[in-house]
C-alpha cells in the first residue's frame, strides 16, 4: 500500500543541523582545493567551528519535538542527548587530531571533511525513525570511516585495516538490508512507528519473518557495535587506523549505533509476541562481549588493541541496558537514563585514553611498554591516563563508576541479578589490564632512550581536549545529574 | 544571607583546590589565599547568624542530589539552624585566627603551600560536617576532617614519630568511624531515611522509649563520637597528635574537630533522649575521661601534652553534660573551650618557637619577662579553663556541674568537681613552670627568647579577650542573667526533652536557686584551692616539694606519669595481637590465597591466550566467524521466542 505522495512540510530550523553540517563539510573540501598547501591546516579549526555551529543549531532544532522529512527523522529528547554526546565526541576528536595529522602527513582537508561526514551519518543515525534512512545514515557513517581508516596511504597496516573494515562492513550491511527487507515484507512499512502499529495485526506467518528480520538487523548492529561474536574486526581495525580515527570509531560510531538500536528495539518492544525470553539472545551477546572483551584484553601489549578489547567489553555492559529496555517496561526510564549516561561516560574516558596515547605516541608505535616511567617524564599525561584507566575500571568518583552503578542497578531492578553479577565480575577482571597500564606508568623505570629523547610538545588543542575530558570525567562523576538533568 | 550559606564550605574548598594546584607558584601567597577564604566564611556565618537570630530558619539549602536509587537518596543539602550557626561561628572565627597565626608560625617551613592547602581542606570538611542536613553528608565531612587531621599530624612526614602519630590517629579513629557507619546503616534500615529532620520527626513513633534499636543506634553513634572526640577508651591518639604543627593542634585537636563528636550527639539529642541507658553511659564515660585525663595532665612535662590531656578532660566534661541531658551546656562549653584552648595552644606555639623547638616545661621558666603578651594571654586563658569566677570557663563548666547535680548524678558531680580541682592545679602548674620563676633554659636558648611577631600575637589577644568575656553570653538566671545562649539553642537542643515530655517520662526536678548558688560557691572554692596548691608547690616549694611529692606518692605519680598504662595495655594486647594475627594471616595468604589467585591468574591467562589464537588476522577467517555468529544470533532468536 503506497501512501499519497505529498510534499512534506519542512521547517528550516528542524533540518538545519543536518543540512548545514553537510554543506560545511563540502565547503571544507572545496576550500582545500583552492588554498595553498601551507594554508590547508586551517581545515581542522574550521571543522571544530562547524561542530560548535551544529551544536548551536541542534539546540535550536530540538526546542520542540518534531518529525521532519515526513516523519523519517524524529527529534526527541533521547536523540538530543545522543547528538550532544556525538558532538562532544566529534569536537574532542578534532581537538586531539592536529599533531597526529601533521606527524603522519595526512591531508588536512579530506581528513576533516570525512570526519564531518561521519559525524553527519552519526547524528542522522541517532534521529532516524525509518529503516531506509537508518541504512543510508549508517552507510554515510561507515563509508567515511572506511576511508578515514585507510587515510595513511603509505602505511600498510592502515590500508590493511581499511580493507578488512570495508569488506566485513559490507558483509554485515548486507545482512542488515536483508533484515530490513524481511521487516518490510512482514509489515509493509519501513517507518518504525508504522511497524509498531501494524505488528499486533501481523499473523503467525509474518511474525516469523519479523523475528528473522529483527535477528538479522541485530546481527548488523552487533557488527557496528563490535559485540561478540561479531567483534573480530575491531582489534585489527583499531590497531591499524590512525589513532584519532580509532578514538572516533570506538566512541562516536558506538553512540550512534546504540541510539539507532534503541529506536528499533523500542518499536518492537511493546509487541505482545515479544516476551522476556525473546530477548534472551541479547543476554547471551552481552555476556559473551563482556567475557571475551575483558579476557582477551589481558594479554594485549598494544594500547590500541587493549582499548579495542575493552571497547568490546563496554559494548557488552551497554547492551544490558538495551536488554532491560526491551524486556522490562517498568524499568525502561531508568535503563534509558543509564544508557545515555554510560554513552557519555564511555565516550569521555575513551577519548581521554586515546588523547594521551596520541600525545605520547611516537610514529607508528603504541606499545604499552613505552609508557614505562611516564609518571616521571610527563606527570600530567600520566595522571590523565591513570584517570582514564581508573574510570574505565569503574572507580569512584569518576563517570565510569556512576555509569556502571546505573547500569547494574537497572539490571537488578529488572530482575537480571545474574547479569549484574557477571558484569561486576567482568569488571573485576578488567581491573587487571587497566591497572597494569598505571603500574607501568608509575612503577617501572623509564627506558633510557625515553628519558633522553625529549617528547614533542602535546600541543594546545590536545591539551585542551585532555583537560576538558578529565574535568568532565570527575565533575560528571560527582554530579551525575548535571548531565541527566539537561532535559 | 542564608541563601549564600553554600559559600561557607565552597570558599575554603576553592582555596584548597587553588593552593593545591598552584601552590608551587603561589608559595607564600598561598597563606593569604587561605585567609581570604576564611574571612569570607566569617562574613557569611555572621550573616546567617543574624538571620537565624531574627527568626528566619531553620533553613535547608538543597544543592544537588548525589545518588538516588529507589528508597535511598543521598542529597547534598545544607542545614542552618541555631546549633549549626553557633558551630559555624566558632569554626570560622577560631579558624581564621589560626590561619593568620600560621603565616607567622610556619614561615620558612618546607611545604608551606601544602600546609595551607590541607588546612583549607580541613576547614571545608569541617563546615560540611557542621552544615550537613543528613547523615551521609555528615559522614563525608566526618571522614574529611579525619583525613586532614591525619595529613596534618604527619606534616613532618620525614620524621618517624610524626608519621607514626598520624597513623595512630587514623587507625584509632577508624574504630570509632566503624561504629558511626553501622549506626547510619541501622538508622536507614529502621527509618528508611537519612535526613536529620526525617529521622528525628519519625523517631518517637518508630523507636520505643528505652528500646533496643534506639539504644544500639545511639551507642554506635557514641562509638564514633568517642573516637573523634578522644574519650575513654579511644583517647590515646590525641596526645600523640601533638606531633603536628602547633597551630594544627590548636585548630583541629582542640577547638574544632575533636568537638565534632559532641556536636553529633547534640544533633541527635532526640535519639539520645529516647535511650536513657545510652545517656547514662555517655555521662559515665564523660566523667571518667574528665577525671583520668586530668590526673594524667598533672605530671606531664611536655607543655603540649598537658594541653592535650586537658582537651581530653574538657571534652569529657562536655559529654558529661550531654549524658545528663544538658545539651545546650555541652555546646556552650564547646563555644568557650574553643577560645581558651585555642589561645593556650597558640601561646604554647609561641613558647616553643622561642625555645627553639623544646616542649619540655622543666627547661623553661621565667619567660614572662621576654614574652609579655604571650604570658598575659596564657594567664587569661588559664584562668578561663580553670573556671575562675566570671571568666568564660566558669560559666560553662559550672552549668555542666550544676546540671549533673540537678539530675541526681551525685557521684559524677563529685568526680567532676575533683577533676575541676586538678584542672586548676595542672593548668597553673604549666603557667608557673613556663612563665614564672627562674629560667632553666641553656644560655644559648635563653638569649634567643623573644616575643613573637604581630601575626602571631594578634590572634592570641583576640582569643584571650573572648576567653574572658565569652561567658557573658549565658549568665545563669540565678546570677540575674538571661541564660541567652541556652535560650537561643532551645529549639534544637530541647527537642529531645519535649518528646520525653509528650511521652510523660521526664520529671523536671524543681529548681532551687539557693542550692545552685551554694554549688557555685563550692566549685569556686575548689578552683581557688587548686590555684593555691599549684602556687604553693611550684612557686613557693620549687624545686623541693614536687620532687618530694613524686616520691611520697610514688604509685599515684607513676600511674599518672605513665598515663595509667593505657598505651602499654593496648600495645601488649591489641597491637601485638594484631601483628601476630597479621603474621598468621600472611602465612595463610602466601600458601592458600596466593595459590588460588595464582591458579586463577594462570587460568585466565591461558584462556586469554587461547582466545587470542582465534584472532588470526585473516579476513576469510573473520568472514566465516561472522557468518557463524550471524546464524547463531538469528537461530537463537527464533529458538527462544
Amino acid at each position: 500500500m503506497m501512501s499519497q505522495p505529498t510534499v512534506p512540510q519542512l521547517f528550516w530550523v528542524e533540518v538545519a543541523p543536518f543540512v548545514v553540517l553537510c554543506i560545511w563539510a563540502l565547503a571544507i573540501i572545496l576550500a582545500d582545493l583552492f588554498l595553498p598547501a601551507e594554508r590547508r591546516r586551517v581545515a581542522l579549526p574550521l571543522g571544530f567551528l562547524g561542530v560548535v555551529l551544529i551544536a548551536y543549531l541542534s539546540i535550536q532544532a530540538f526546542e520542540i519535538p518534531g518529525n521532519p522529512f515526513g516523519g523519517m527523522l524524529t527529534l526527541d529528547t533521547f536523540a538530543f542527548f545522543c547528538i550532544v554526546v556525538i558532538l562532544v565526541g566529534g569536537g574532542l576528536t578534532i581537538l586531539i587530531s592536529p599533531r597526529y595529522v601533521q606527524r603522519e602527513h595526512i591531508p588536512h582537508g579530506e581528513y576533516t571533511a570525512l570526519l564531518l561526514f561521519a559525524m553527519l551519518g552519526m547524528i542522522l543515525l541517532a534521529v532516524s525513525n525509518e529503516l531506509i534512512t537508518l541504512l543510508l545514515s549508517l552507510e554515510i557513517l561507515s563509508l567515511s570511516l572506511y576511508i578515514l581508516t585507510g587515510i595513511e596511504r603509505h602505511n600498510p597496516r592502515s590500508s590493511e585495516a581499511a580493507l578488512k573494515y570495508f569488506l566485513l562492513g559490507a558483509f554485515s550491511t548486507a545482512f542488515l538490508i536483508m533484515g530490513i527487507a524481511f521487516l518490510y515484507g512482514a509489515t509493509g512499512s519501513t517507518f518504525l512507528v508504522t511497524i509498531a502499529e501494524r505488528l499486533p495485526a501481523a499473523g503467525q506467518q509474518s511474525a516469523l519473518w519479523v523475528f528473522v528480520g529483527f535477528g538479522l538487523i541485530l546481527a548488523g548492529f552487533c557488527f557496528k557495535l563490535a559485540l561478540a561474536p561479531l567483534h573480530m574486526w575491531a582489534p585489527d581495525v583499531y590497531e591499524g587506523a590512525p589513532t584519532p580515527i580509532t578514538a572516533f570509531i570506538a566512541t562516536g560510531s558506538k553512540v550512534a549505533g546504540f541510539a539507532a538500536l534503541w529506536h528499533v528495539v523500542m518499536s518492537l518492544a511493546d509487541w505482545q509476541a515479544m516476551t522476556q525470553n525473546t530477548f534472551y539472545v541479547l543476554w547471551i551477546i552481552a555476556v559473551f562481549s563482556m567475557v571475551i572483551g575483558n579476557f582477551a584484553a589481558i594479554v594485549q601489549k598494544n594500547i590500541k588493541r587493549l582499548l579495542a578489547y575493552s571497547s568490546i567489553a563496554h559494548s557488552g555492559y551497554i547492551l544490558i541496558t538495551i536488554l532491560v529496555i526491551a524486556s522490562v517496561p517498568a524499568v525502561r526510564t531508568n535503563a534509558t537514563q543509564a544508557l545515555l549516561y554510560y554513552l557519555m561516560a564511555y565516550m569521555l574516558m575513551n577519548l581521554l585514553a586515546f588523547g594521551v596515547a596520541i600525545a605520547c605516541g611516537r610514529k607508528g608505535d603504541s606499545n604499552i611498554e613505552h609508557y614505562a616511567g611516564l609518571a616521571r617524564t610527563s606527570p600530567l599525561l600520566a595522571a590523565a591516563m591513570a584517570l582514564a584507566m581508573l574510570s574505565l575500571t569503574g572507580v569512584p568518583p569518576t563517570v565510569g563508576f556512576v555509569g556502571k552503578f546505573y547500569i547494574f542497578s537497572a539490571a537488578i531492578q529488572a530482575g537480571y541479578l545474574e547479569l549484574a553479577i557477571i558484569g561486576l565480575l567482568a569488571s573485576v577482571v578488567s581491573a587487571v589490564y587497566y591497572l597494569r597500564v598505571i603500574v607501568v606508568m608509575y612503577m617501572h623505570e623509564p627506558s633510557r632512550e625515553a628519558a633522553e629523547t625529549a617528547r614533542e610538545p602535546v600541543g594546545a588543542a590536545n591539551s585542551l581536549a585532555l583537560l576538558v575530558s578529565s574535568v568532565m570525567i570527575i565533575l560528571l562523576g560527582i554530579f551525575p545529574f548535571w548531565f541527566l538533568g539537561l532535559k | 544571607m542564608l541563601d549564600y550559606v553554600w559559600l561557607v564550605p565552597f570558599l575554603p574548598g576553592c582555596a584548597a583546590l587553588v593552593i593545591g594546584l598552584f601552590g608551587k607558584w603561589l608559595r607564600t601567597r598561598s597563606g593569604y589565599v587561605a585567609i581570604a577564604a576564611m574571612l569570607g566564611t566569617i562574613v557569611v556565618s555572621l550573616g546567617c547568624f543574624w538571620d537565624i537570630l531574627h527568626g528566619k530558619g531553620p533553613f535547608t539549602q538543597h544543592l544537588f542530589t548525589w545518588i538516588s536509587v529507589g528508597e535511598f537518596k543521598a542529597e547534598a543539602a545544607l542545614l542552618v539552624d541555631q546549633l549549626s550557626v553557633v558551630m559555624l561561628l566558632v569554626v570560622s572565627v577560631v579558624g581564621s585566627l589560626v590561619f593568620i597565626y600560621s603565616t607567622g608560625y610556619m614561615k620558612g617551613e618546607r611545604g608551606y603551600a601544602r600546609y595551607f592547602a590541607q588546612l583549607s581542606l580541613f576547614a571545608f570538611s569541617m563546615f560540611l560536617l557542621v552544615l550537613a542536613d543528613n547523615f551521609v553528608l555528615m559522614f563525608i565531612g566526618w571522614e574529611g576532617v579525619g583525613l586532614c587531621s591525619y595529613l596534618l599530624i604527619g606534616y613532618y612526614m620525614d620524621k618517624t614519630w610524626a608519621a607514626d602519630a598520624g597513623r595512630k590517629a587514623f587507625i584509632v579513629n577508624r574504630i570509632g568511624d566503624f561504629g558511626f557507619l553501622l549506626a547510619i546503616f541501622l538508622i536507614f534500615w529502621t527509618s528508611g531515611t537519612l535526613t536529620f529532620s526525617g529521622v528525628f520527626d519519625q523517631a518517637p513513633v518508630i523507636y520505643k522509649y528505652g528500646g533496643g534499636v534506639v539504644t544500639a543506634i545511639t551507642l554506635l553513634l557514641f562509638m564514633g563520637a568517642v573516637g573523634k572526640s578522644a574519650q575513654i577508651p579511644l583517647f590515646i591518639w590525641l596526645p600523640d597528635a601533638m606531633a603536628g604543627p602547633t597551630p594544627v593542634s590548636a585548630l583541629i585537636h582542640a577547638a574544632t574537630m575533636v568537638t565534632a563528636g559532641v556536636y553529633m550527639v547534640v544533633r541527635c539529642n532526640v535519639l539520645y533522649s529516647l535511650a536513657p541507658t545510652s545517656m547514662e553511659i555517655v555521662a559515665i564515660i564523660g566523667a571518667a575521661t574528665a577525671f583520668i585525663a586530668a590526673s594524667i595532665g598533672i605530671t606531664q612535662r611536655d607543655i603540649k601534652r598537658v594541653l592535650a590531656y586537658s582537651t581530653i578532660s574538657q571534652l569529657g566534661y562536655m559529654f558529661l553534660a550531654l549524658g545528663v541531658g544538658a545539651f545546650a551546656a555541652g555546646i556552650f562549653h564547646i563555644f568557650t573551650h574553643a577560645f581558651f584552648k585555642g589561645c593556650l595552644f597558640l601561646c604554647a606555639g609561641c613558647v616553643i618557637h622561642a625555645m627553639a623547638g623544646d616542649n619540655d616545661m622543666f627547661h623553661m621558666g621565667g619567660m614572662r619577662k621576654q614574652m609579655k603578651i604571650t604570658w598575659l594571654t596564657y594567664f587569661a586563658a588559664t584562668l578561663a579553663i580553670s573556671g575562675f569566677p566570671l571568666t568564660a570557663g566558669f560559666f560553662s563548666k559550672d552549668e555542666i556541674l550544676w546540671a549533673t547535680f540537678r539530675s541526681g548524678h551525685l557521684i559524677l558531680w563529685l568526680v567532676g568537681l575533683v577533676a575541676a580541682f586538678m584542672t586548676a592545679f595542672y593548668m597553673f602548674r604549666s603557667l608557673f613552670l613556663t612563665f614564672h620563676g627562674e629560667s632553666r633554659a641553656p644560655e644559648k636558648i635563653k638569649a634567643h627568647i623573644h616575643e613573637m611577631p604581630r601575626s602571631m600575637t594578634f590572634p592570641l589577644v583576640v582569643l584571650a579577650f573572648f576567653s574572658l568575656v565569652a561567658g557573658f553570653f549565658s549568665i545563669p538566671k540565678v546570677l540575674k542573667g538571661s541564660a541567652w545562649f541556652e535560650h537561643f539553642l532551645h529549639p534544637v537542643t530541647n527537642r529531645g526533652a519535649e518528646i520525653l515530655h509528650e511521652l510523660h517520662v521526664a520529671d523536671p526536678t524543681p529548681h532551687v536557686p539557693e542550692l545552685e548558688l551554694l554549688l557555685m560557691g563550692a566549685s569556686t572554692l575548689i578552683v581557688l584551692l587548686g590555684i593555691a596548691a599549684a602556687y604553693a608547690v611550684y612557686i613557693k616549694g620549687w624545686p623541693e616539694i614536687p620532687k618530694a611529692w613524686a616520691q611520697r606518692f610514688g604509685v599515684f605519680y607513676k600511674l599518672s606519669f605513665h598515663k595509667w598504662w593505657w598505651d602499654d595495655l593496648y600495645n601488649s594486647t591489641f597491637v601485638q595481637g594484631t601483628i601476630r594475627l597479621a603474621k598468621a594471616a600472611w602465612q595463610f595468604d602466601i600458601f592458600v590465597i596466593d595459590g588460588v589467585i595464582n591458579g586463577t591468574a594462570f587460568m585466565v591467562r591461558s584462556v586469554a591466550s587461547r582466545l587470542r589464537k582465534l584472532q588470526t588476522g585473516q579476513l576469510q577467517a573473520y568472514g566465516v566467524g561472522m557468518l557463524i555468529g550471524i546464524n547463531l544470533i538469528v537461530l537463537l532468536f527464533l529458538l527462544t521466542r
